[in-house]
């Protein structure tokens, strides 16, 4: 009898994960992992078994797993487990395989995948007609301004190459302004949100104040708090599967620029609305916003209808990729 | 479903044959040709015994030949490479062909006549399909006729499948985040003694912990349905010498070479230096099986050399040190993953710099230094005594029982990086 048992048990158990998928959905789905591919087609997967379309098949059996009840609610025991020791060991406790990692006390931070020193930017220019217009605005990643946060590891084996490449980038020539955030992080004060990658209302607004500078020379720019707002901490609950309440100081600048001018902002994740309001954002500028992307730099008209355009991105992306851009 | 085996052998194997079909056919669609061709091939030649031995040899290596070797012919003619065979690989190709050879020269395939059905069955027999271990026919016999449930066979199944999801998912899978660094990049990276080590021991463990993996979980899937497996693995890293690793790590290849190239050549008993002769054709074969790349034959160069030096040298006397043969091995694995010759070279001689502040690869990989890599750290310490086997604990069900849903956690948990042998 007990055979018996332990021999159904053990079949229920193999077979859960794909039926609970099929027949207990999760309600939220994480997907830390990969996003299951879909090829537009909806089969059930009794239609499937016997169809030549072998993909359409393995894609729906990882919809089923990625889906089932059971390995989300697996999941997010796991990381409450992995999480509620991160904040008291010194050491990244996370299990899953993911492209973030902790510091101290759980501040998370975004894996690089190259850190490679560059000295020869000769084949970088700007045409000299934008020389003027075009700002670039390269974000560091959140471990090279945040040292106090990493533990002694990954401080001392930190990667040192986007700090060198950025010098080098703008010592090539002076003429092209870059707002230099390096500089401007550099103090004790925190510019990244804690459960994400992305900067908080502090990094947001030193930056933006940089930008006005530039782009309203004649005024001068302050930075005040006010109040306070909740840190969106979106990276840690997808990829951490943790949902934190963390507040923060929420700056504004002061006053509002004379003239607003137009800019153009082609931009990544740290220019998105959740991390930059827009309707704050247009309290000083007339701007429009493009995500990079391949076309933007083959039509040189585009830019002719702006003050500025400001090009930001992450700088580990920007040196792995979009420096392509502006090579001849 | 282990009771419904309790009818006869011959619904275990039509069952067995279409599952194990059906698997294979959904990760490589029409490829199933490849074995369907072979198993009729094999029983057409077994009754009629007309084509010459070597003839039919060499078509039962055809599709070996063309999906893994043939690209050297086209680039040799600068022939642009069909798109079939550019695109595809059918997977497990070197073990079943392997198989079938074995099974072509077994002495009582005579006696059991199987049919070209059961021949099929034996090649596609899905546990062991894509990474071995090299099953030979009586293996096989003997499990398709166990159709009565065995409470031992079934209890140790779930063992070895708990094991060896642990394995994979906690442990290869973890190792492999430092190792796809380099394998998966393609950047000039420099090297530091720190970094050069890390990479070297972690593709160490992680190849022994990936491929024995999946040996347990084929040793597992094949008990719970009667067959017991060959073992594959048996602590290769507490080798003394070369020739000790070989009986110990993919002890079903290495069987096949002795058994098919080595003796056959003369083996050891013959003069000493036909004997280095016959152990270097053995590795360069060795090699060939893995890949036909400089690479792969840089490493069986390196294991036919150390075999060809502890034979010279009587390494009983003067050579016998596992710490010794253990970083020897571990790097001798360099030119198995590096992406080139001069990686390996780069590799293997920043052992010697000691300058870490010109490493470019230490920096990544220090994200990648958690909690869970120290977890690991421990069971590839651990396999230098024991191959994770606990036998003391393995017949109690409850403790496999609760083995396996810690191994369902850990899969569901993990990302999913394919076996490093599926591509051979």
């Amino acid at each position: 009898m007990l055979k018996k048992i332990y021999l159904s048990a053990t079949i229920f158990l193999l077979s859960s994960v794909t039926f609970s998928g099929i027949y207990f959905p999760a309600k939220n789905s994480y997907s830390y992992i990969n996003s299951v591919k879909s090829i537009g087609e909806n089969r059930d997967l009794t239609d499937l078994i016997f169809s030549t379309n072998r993909e359409e098949l393995k894609n729906k059996i990882d919809t089923y797993i990625f889906e089932s009840a059971l390995r989300n609610s697996t999941l997010k025991v796991i990381a409450n487990l992995s999480w509620s020791t991160q904040t008291k060991l010194p050491i990244d406790t996370q299990i899953f395989n993911t492209e973030i990692y902790y510091g101290k006390s759980g501040s998370l931070f975004s894996k690089f995948n190259s850190c490679i020193d560059i000295s020869n930017f000769n084949n970088f220019s700007i045409n000299s007609k934008f020389k003027n217009k075009f700002i670039f605005m390269l974000v560091p990643l959140k471990q090279e301004v945040s040292g106090s946060e990493l533990t002694f590891l990954q401080n001392k084996f930190g990667c040192k190459a986007y700090k060198y490449n950025f010098n080098e980038l703008r010592s090539k020539d002076e003429e092209i302004q870059f707002i230099n955030l390096y500089s401007l992080y550099d103090n004790e004060f925190k510019y990244f949100e804690f459960g994400d990658t992305h900067w908080n209302s502090l990094g947001f607004n030193t930056a933006l104040i940089e930008l006005l500078n530039i782009t309203n020379s004649t005024q001068s720019f302050t930075l005040s708090t006010d109040g306070t707002y909740k840190e969106n901490n979106k990276v840690l609950k997808r990829l951490g599967l943790i949902d934190l309440d963390t507040y923060s100081n929420e700056y504004k600048i002061s006053p509002k620029p004379d003239i607003k001018k137009k800019l153009l902002i082609i931009h990544d994740s740290f220019f998105n609305e959740e991390y930059s309001p827009n309707n704050y954002l247009s309290e000083y500028f007339k701007v429009d916003l493009i995500r990079w992307g391949n076309e933007l730099l083959s039509s040189e008209s585009i830019y002719e209808d702006y003050d500025f355009v400001v090009f930001e991105s992450s700088i580990d992306i920007f040196f792995d990729e979009r420096i392509l851009f502006f090579e001849d | 479903m282990i009771n419904f085996f309790n009818i006869n052998k011959k619904i275990k194997t039509i069952f067995l044959g279409l599952v194990s079909g059906y698997f294979y056919f959904i990760d490589n669609g029409y490829l199933i040709a490849i074995l369907i061709f072979l198993s009729i091939l094999m029983k057409y030649q077994i009754k009629n015994n007309n084509i010459n031995n070597f003839i039919f040899i060499t078509l039962l290596l055809s599709p070996l030949f063309i999906f893994k070797y043939s690209f050297i012919l086209f680039d040799l003619f600068e022939i642009e490479i069909p798109s079939i065979i550019e695109n595809n690989f059918p997977i497990g190709l070197s073990f079943f062909t392997f198989q079938a050879i074995a099974y072509y020269f077994d002495k009582n395939r005579e006696k059991n006549r199987e049919s070209s059905f059961e021949i099929f069955t034996f090649l596609t027999f899905f546990p062991q399909l894509l990474a071995g271990p090299i099953v030979d026919i009586s293996t096989y016999r003997k499990g398709i006729r166990n159709i009565n449930f065995n409470y031992e066979y079934f209890s140790n199944g779930i063992y070895r499948l708990a094991i060896g999801l642990i394995k994979k998912f906690l442990i290869a899978d973890t190792l492999s985040q430092i190792t796809s660094i380099y394998i998966n990049n393609n950047v000039e990276f420099t090297f530091s003694f720190l970094s050069s080590f890390l990479l070297i021991f972690s593709y160490t463990f992680q190849i022994y912990f990936d491929f024995s993996a999946y040996c347990d979980i084929a040793i597992g899937i094949g008990l719970l349905f009667g067959f017991k497996l060959p073992e594959n693995f048996n602590k290769p890293y507490i080798s003394n010498s070369f020739q000790e690793f070989w009986r110990r790590w993919h002890i079903t290849l290495s069987s096949f070479f002795k058994n098919f190239v080595y003796i056959p050549l003369g083996g050891n008993r013959t003069t000493k230096l036909k004997n280095f002769r016959n152990l270097w054709i053995t590795f360069f074969l060795t090699a060939l099986w893995h890949g036909a790349t400089l690479n792969f034959i840089v490493w069986g160069f390196v294991h036919g050399f150390f075999l060809t030096f502890e034979k010279i040298i009587g390494y009983k006397k003067y050579f016998s040190n596992r710490y010794i043969t253990f970083l020897l091995i571990s790097f001798s694995w360099v030119p198995f993953f590096s992406n080139s010759f001069e990686d390996t070279i780069n590799i293997i001689s920043s052992i010697f710099v000691l300058n870490f502040y010109e490493d470019n690869f230490l920096p990544i990989v220090v994200q990648y230094l958690n909690f869970k890599f120290f977890i690991v750290l421990i069971f590839c310490l651990l396999s230098f005594v024991t191959s994770l086997n606990l036998i003391q604990l393995k017949k109690n069900i409850y403790f496999n029982f609760a083995l396996l849903t810690i191994a369902i956690f850990i899969v569901l948990s993990s990302s999913i990086d394919p076996f490093i042998y599926f591509k051979f």
